[in-house]
């Protein structure tokens, strides 16, 4: 489990000097996503699908994601460094930041809930 | 008095156990959103106890950290999910293209329309990005980071609260399509409520996100390059 948190740690650095070195406009994280998706990939072709996942990997990124709620608390909480802006433009900013959420939500599931029955056939157990 | 670093991590945890607790009892009502619970437990604790901001945050910063991990995380349930995801891959790329340009345009939209100053729509173009990523793009263009920060947190309650409702209304009952939806328009803290539906609305919803992180960075200062809104040095 200590290894899987150490291999995620590790692609994130590598991303982030990957990023920086060159001056590609993604975070560092995102990279590391990209490469460790290529990495289980490799596995799986190397040892199968069933042994895809290093030891300890699947444990880690389930209780990651289990909280993830939990690690943008600090960050939220910066919302009292803010109350003048609040103040002044709360509005517009609640306006548009809810507004344009809700259009997102609705545009994207409405696309990805459209399925071309090739996939709904194959996709079907 | 300088308190141990200690207490920072006490007060999240603690207030994020006692969110999940009253979520929980409170039947998983939307509005008690965890996330937005323990945020306003820790804000009323630092002000009636008159910590300091920024010392909190400091000492918080652990927390804040590991979201770089989880995020590289995210390669596992996509792994997972790949079969399906890729027998969709035509409609879900379709979907990331129109669901993140009309996101990131309503927002300029209508932050512009009620008076904004751009310097606000700077830092509210990327903010359905996870905090991470946004924060990065708004450092990029001009923005102020901090309220990036904010704002993109904002959309993930907003997400979290009014999406699982909205896509009932909507009719929109595919696992799938549910947490793209919302993975896109609210990252990890909508991804951290697709994941209480069930792993394939939460690995859905993590792809949106991580795909989301990477379109936003790229379309986000190019938009703006051609709005002519970021600053001029």
């Amino acid at each position: 489990m200590i290894q899987a948190f150490v291999l995620l740690l590790v692609l994130q650095w590598l991303g982030d000097l990957a990023a920086e070195a060159l001056r590609l406009p993604l975070p560092g994280m995102v990279l590391g996503l990209g490469a460790l998706l290529a990495l289980l990939a490799l596995r799986a072709r190397l040892y199968g699908a069933a042994q895809a996942l290093p030891e300890g990997l699947g444990a880690v990124a389930g209780s990651l994601h289990a909280h993830l709620g939990l690690l943008f608390v600090p960050a939220g909480v910066g919302i009292l460094a803010h109350g003048d802006l609040l103040a002044a433009e709360g509005t517009a900013i609640l306006a548009a930041v809810i507004t344009s959420t809700v259009i997102g939500i609705a545009v994207t599931g409405a696309i990805a809930s459209l399925v071309p029955h090739s996939a709904a056939k194959k996709a079907a157990p | 008095m300088t308190p141990s670093p200690l207490w920072a991590l006490a007060l999240t945890f603690g207030a994020y156990a006692a969110a999940m607790a009253l979520w929980r009892r409170g039947a998983r009502h939307p509005l008690l959103n965890p996330t937005l619970l323990s945020i306003m437990l820790i804000a009323v604790v630092l002000l009636a106890t008159g910590h300091e901001l920024a010392a909190y945050q400091r000492d918080a910063a652990p927390v804040t950290l590991l979201l770089g991990p989880a995020v590289v995380a995210l390669a596992v349930p996509i792994h997972r999910h790949a079969e399906a995801l890729r027998a969709r891959a035509g409609v879900l790329v379709t979907a990331l293209a129109v669901g993140s340009m009309s996101t990131i345009g309503a927002t300029l939209v209508i932050a512009a329309l009620l008076g904004a100053r751009s310097e606000t729509l700077l830092s509210l173009a990327p903010k359905s990005a996870t905090a991470a990523v946004a924060m990065a793009v708004s450092l990029q263009t001009g923005g102020v980071a901090a309220l990036t920060a904010v704002v993109a947190i904002l959309a993930g309650i907003t997400g979290a609260v009014v999406g699982p409702p909205l896509l009932d209304a909507l009719g929109i009952r595919d696992p799938l399509a549910r947490g793209f939806g919302v993975g896109l328009a609210s990252h990890g803290i909508g991804t951290a409520r697709a994941f209480q539906e069930g792993e394939a609305t939460g690995t859905a919803a993590g792809l949106a996100m991580g795909l989301n992180a990477i379109l936003t960075a790229v379309l986000v200062p190019l938009l703006l390059a051609w709005l002519r809104l970021p600053s001029q040095t």
